[in-house]
């Protein structure tokens, strides 16, 4: 099938000789089908990236989603060159820093100041702190299985970790009011608050929409509670709204952190706030060498400006669903059925009857080796870059793809 | 809990079983059963208890003891079994039965080959054509050490209760060595068991996840801590596949065992 990755396997080879695991985190291998995964990139444009032994691929993860507008977008790509051509990593931030700031919290719904980061798990750090100073508690709800980054509080190892660590975060169960209600009965008055993310995108199961009003309801308990509501929206984003995802499904948080996508893949991340909390912000010290580089705020205003003139959020639910009716339709033909869940420009398939997931991995790593990048454990993405034909050639392969799988039988690896 | 007691169970319910496929294909340990019977029990004070018990042609382990064995052994504290079977000096006492030399040499032989096949070096286990059979036991005690884990270490039984149903396979994809199995139940601690080494138990079920090593050499290597088995995955030479949240926790429980046993 011409498929190779002897260049991706010898440079891991290198890498294992000096990096731990290799390649860390969730672009390690662990989680794809290694073998069928590339595991080094080369290049990339628009929607679609070539890895080191030249293959090429309609990319579905885009960067983890911090890819909005496609690879190597020539406008936002010009604004931070631009914005850098004159030096950068000052000692000061520049306007930048400050109009960016200006914008977001004019755009994003019910926020009034803004304070940038570069990792989504840094703003949902500074979130955290911000939420404790403002009550003065120690508790923090988060939903099972939600990620919300990789610190202490909230990764999801365990290795090098205290119980202290997470000694106040507590899970409820997403859709599960009750869940919420029996911590805070057991917390009450020490809850400073629920990290949410606008629906929820748990890594082995299908994504969920917030039903019969729970998010509105958790917001009024945390109104009644007196705990604050933190929108995690580095992962929805602007693939939902670019005045933040919980315009669209409908609550009012106090904090929202934005990152991934807001500069087209440029590193960005964003802690936002209302009025109320903007006391509690001032008081929580926080800073980071490279936070100000006024380079990725320069792109954050081009993809802005991008996508508001583009439709961009219109254009990605358009492409998502062509994908989503087109898998489907691969899937009846071949006799399977399929759970596509989440925003249709973040899709997050399954096979129905597959609970061990055998059928789900063969299948991704079999449109993977021809040539559309389908993760088995993650939903994916969609830009404003995939066209109707990419989306179009992306299904023939999955029909491709699925005809293999199915060959292979229920259990393709067992 | 205490790191002695953690180890005496690891070394009694997670090492001492894997003598049955020893008993079953080791030639001299095979010779030393023939046509014995007897059964040989160890209590640890405040700690495991352990029984052997030879048919003649075989042996099978419980970890209840019965009335009246052929020799009964006491270990005066879980400390005193890490050190009699973590290599040490420690000398058991007598509590049942004859201190018979012929069965006191029986064991011997049984737990002389038994150390032979889990701390042998690669050149000596190939000296011996054994290299196979060798590392498939210490893939089953790694393997029985886990569930071991999460009967008796705190945070790998709560990682077992979180843990999804399902059962996880260990197998070699040249089939050099037999598989071993783990099954994590709804509630309760996980439990290992052979697929096809000495004893065999039904396995109806079609595994939820399987954990394929490429050969023997690949396992030696992660088991033995020499290569780490991040790199393995990502070599593809361990093979991962099926309920990832499985293999996730066993992974993550898998991590402490080299933390007690060396
Ligand atoms: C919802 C959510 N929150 C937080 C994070 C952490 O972001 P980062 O990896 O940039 O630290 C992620 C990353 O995937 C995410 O999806």
């Amino acid at each position: 099938m011409g498929h190779r990755l002897a260049a991706s396997d010898a440079l891991f080879a290198r890498a294992a000789q000096v990096v731990p695991r290799g390649i860390y985190g969730t672009r390690g291998p662990l989680l794809v089908v290694p073998g069928s995964y590339p595991l080094f990139v080369r290049n990339g444009r628009g929607a679609r990236f070539w890895d080191v032994d030249g293959n090429e691929y309609i990319d579905y993860m885009c960067g983890f989603g911090s890819i909005i507008l496609g690879y190597a977008d020539a406008e936002v790509d010009a604004a931070s060159r631009e914005a850098e051509a004159s030096g950068f990593s000052f000692s000061q931030p520049t306007e930048h820093f400050v109009a960016l700031a200006e914008r977001l919290s004019q755009q994003i719904d019910g926020m009034a100041w803004a304070l940038f980061t570069k990792n989504g798990s840094d703003a949902t750090t500074y979130a955290v702190q911000v939420a404790r100073a403002a009550t003065g508690r120690r508790k923090v709800l988060c939903a099972r299985d939600a990620y919300h980054g990789s610190y202490p509080w909230s990764t999801p190892g365990d290795a090098g970790l205290l119980p202290e660590d997470t000694a106040h975060i507590h899970d409820f169960v997403w859709n599960h009011l009750g869940s919420v209600q029996r911590l805070i009965e057991q917390h009450r008055g020490d809850i400073a608050a629920a990290v949410v993310t606008p629906y929820h995108h748990p890594a082995f199961d299908d994504s969920e929409l917030s039903a019969n009003g729970f998010l509105q309801e958790l917001c009024r308990l945390a109104r009644a509670e007196g705990f604050l509501i933190v929108s995690d929206d580095i992962r929805v984003g602007f693939r939902a709204s670019l005045r933040g995802a919980h315009t669209v499904f409908d609550y009012q948080p106090d904090l929202v952190c934005l990152s991934k996508a807001i500069a087209n893949g440029y590193p960005l991340a964003v802690c936002l706030g209302s009025e109320e909390v903007r006391r509690a912000a001032s008081s929580v010290f926080t800073t980071g060498t490279f936070w100000m580089h006024h380079g990725p705020m320069a792109a954050a205003h081009a993809c802005m400006d991008r996508l508001a003139a583009s439709d961009g959020v219109a254009q990605m639910a358009a492409r998502g669903q062509q994908l989503i009716d087109g898998l489907q339709q691969v899937a009846t033909r071949h006799g399977q059925r399929l759970t596509i869940t989440g925003l249709p420009a973040m899709p997050k398939v399954r096979f129905v009857a597959d609970r061990d997931m055998f059928r789900l991995q063969a299948f991704c790593a079999a449109a993977t080796r021809r040539g559309a990048y389908f993760h088995p454990h993650h939903n994916w993405f969609v830009t404003t870059a995939h066209s109707e034909e990419d989306v179009q050639r992306t299904v023939e392969i999955a029909d491709a793809a699925m005809a293999e799988t199915v060959a292979a039988g229920d259990r393709p690896f067992a | 809990m205490n790191a002695d007691l953690i180890k005496s169970y690891l070394y009694l319910h997670a090492v001492l079983p894997q003598l049955t496929t020893i008993a079953a294909r080791d030639e001299q340990a095979r010779a030393a059963i023939d046509g014995r019977a007897a059964s040989i029990q160890l209590r640890t004070v405040r700690g495991p208890r352990a029984r052997l018990h030879a048919n003649g042609s075989g042996l099978s382990f419980a970890r209840e003891l019965r009335p009246l064995p052929s020799l009964g052994l006491l270990l005066p504290s879980p400390a005193v079994a890490v050190r009699m079977f973590g290599g040490g000096r420690a000398t058991p006492l007598p509590w049942w039965g004859l201190w018979r030399p012929g069965i006191i040499g029986l064991l011997r032989v049984l737990t002389g080959r038994l150390a032979f096949y889990l701390t042998a070096s690669k050149e000596e286990l190939e000296r011996a054509a054994c290299f196979d059979a060798a590392v498939g036991l210490r893939l089953a005690v790694m393997v029985y050490a886990i569930a071991v884990l999460t009967e008796h270490l705190p945070e790998a039984r709560q990682a077992a209760a979180d843990a999804p149903e399902g059962v996880a396979e260990f197998r070699f994809a040249d089939g050099s060595a037999g598989s071993v199995r783990l099954s994590c139940p709804r509630e309760g601690p996980m439990r290992a068991f052979l697929v096809d080494g000495g004893v065999t138990e039904s396995q109806a079920a079609p595994a939820n996840l399987i954990v394929e090593f490429q050969d023997t050499r690949t396992a030696l290597g992660v088991l033995s801590g020499e290569w780490d088995i991040w790199l393995a995955i990502g070599q593809a030479q361990i093979k991962i596949r099926g309920h990832f949240p499985l293999a996730q926790t066993i992974l993550r429980i898998m991590g402490r065992v080299g933390q007690f046993l060396g």
